[in-house]
């Protein structure tokens, strides 16, 4: 790739930056605004360069210039533009999709298939699809919605879906904790009297654990 | 004259400055181009030479653009001395107007804030 492409690559990469952070400026004024960029670009190099920019000028420039994101800041403190609507993480949504895939594996595990023997074509279907999925669907849900959270906050407000984000992260752990606390309720109390009454208390104690838990996980989710 | 900023302002000190800015930036962007026919680099680099209101390219370009599709600045693409063709701003007519009366009215504005700071009251 010629020197000149490489140049001319930057310069248009650095553009299309300030560009994306330019809101709901009008077509027109975001234009004139990136065409005043290029003319103080295509100034700053001919200061510089002998003839034509090479790649380290370039990079010499874009740097001394303001950052893409200055723009965003410059023109909704100065110009009373607000800055472009928040969009949805991907990171929330990709664990959305994974998390139901666990919950119907588990489901499948534990509803009897009526009928007499043999795999029917549903049942293989499932095992290559649903069975996978549901394998993967904690790790992936979970870590998604950590990447969501982080991402969210770090994204200064551009970002949104938090709420989804969270549920993503928790899901899994807290049925998983959920579980083993019941089986370990199982056990401790096997043979005991009123079983039925004193496992009831157990799953409203979990609930009640599961609500400080999700409460904890939002609050240091959304801390500034 | 150039004013120094001679102290670190707080957070509500920061916040009355962007305003002050904000009311500032056009006001000094059409006294430039009221002196004549310039290029976006060159308004950037007078305007640098203003302490304390933090102007660069990322605040001046937003305000040209504005005062363009307001109507105040036209724009004639002409050559540059051996480099590609240049972009020069200047006023219109209604801007013109615009930065006669906002002079004017800073010129009251000034003597009234004078007299204030001096405690002339009366």
């Amino acid at each position: 790739m010629s020197q000149n492409k490489l140049v001319e690559d930057k310069v248009q990469a650095y553009l299309a930056a300030v560009h994306g952070y330019l809101g709901s400026l009008s077509g027109e004024e975001a234009e004139e605004i990136l065409s005043s960029i290029r003319g103080h670009i295509d100034g700053e190099l001919e200061r510089i360069a002998d003839g034509s920019a090479t790649l380290a000028q370039i990079e010499q420039v874009l740097a001394s210039m303001d950052p893409p994101e200055s723009y965003a800041q410059g023109a909704s403190e100065l110009l009373d533009i607000e800055p472009p609507p928040a969009r949805f993480a991907k990171q929330p949504i990709i664990g959305a999709i994974f998390l139901p895939f666990g919950v119907i594996m588990a489901l499948m595990m534990f509803i009897a298939v009526p009928g007499g023997g043999g795999t029917t074509t549903w049942q293989w279907i499932a095992r290559f699809t649903i069975l996978p999925l549901g394998i993967l669907a904690p790790f992936v849900c979970t870590v998604m919605g950590f990447m969501g959270i982080s991402a969210i906050r770090q994204s200064q407000g551009k970002l949104m879906g938090m709420p989804l984000a969270v549920l993503d992260a928790l899901f899994y752990p807290v049925i998983i904790l959920d579980a083993l606390l019941f089986i370990l309720a199982l056990w401790l109390f096997e043979g005991v009297a009123y079983l039925n009454i004193i496992l009831g208390v157990v799953v409203l104690l979990m609930l009640l654990v599961d609500y400080f838990i999700t409460r904890l996980m939002w609050r240091a989710a959304i801390k500034p | 004259m150039q004013y120094k900023v001679v102290v670190e302002a707080s957070e509500t000190l920061k916040v009355w400055i962007t305003q002050l800015r904000k009311g500032l930036l056009e006001f000094l962007t059409l006294n430039i181009l009221d002196q004549g026919e310039s290029y976006g680099y060159e308004i950037v680099q007078k305007l640098k030479a203003f302490e304390g209101m933090d102007i660069t390219e990322s605040t001046v370009y937003p305000i040209l653009a504005r005062l363009k599709k307001e109507g105040y600045a036209q724009i004639r693409v002409g050559p540059s001395q051996g480099g590609p063709p240049r972009r020069y701003y200047s006023l219109t007519a209604i801007g013109k107007a615009r930065v006669a009366y906002m002079n004017s009215y800073w010129n009251s504005l000034n003597e009234s804030i004078k007299s204030i700071r001096q405690g002339d009251l009366a």
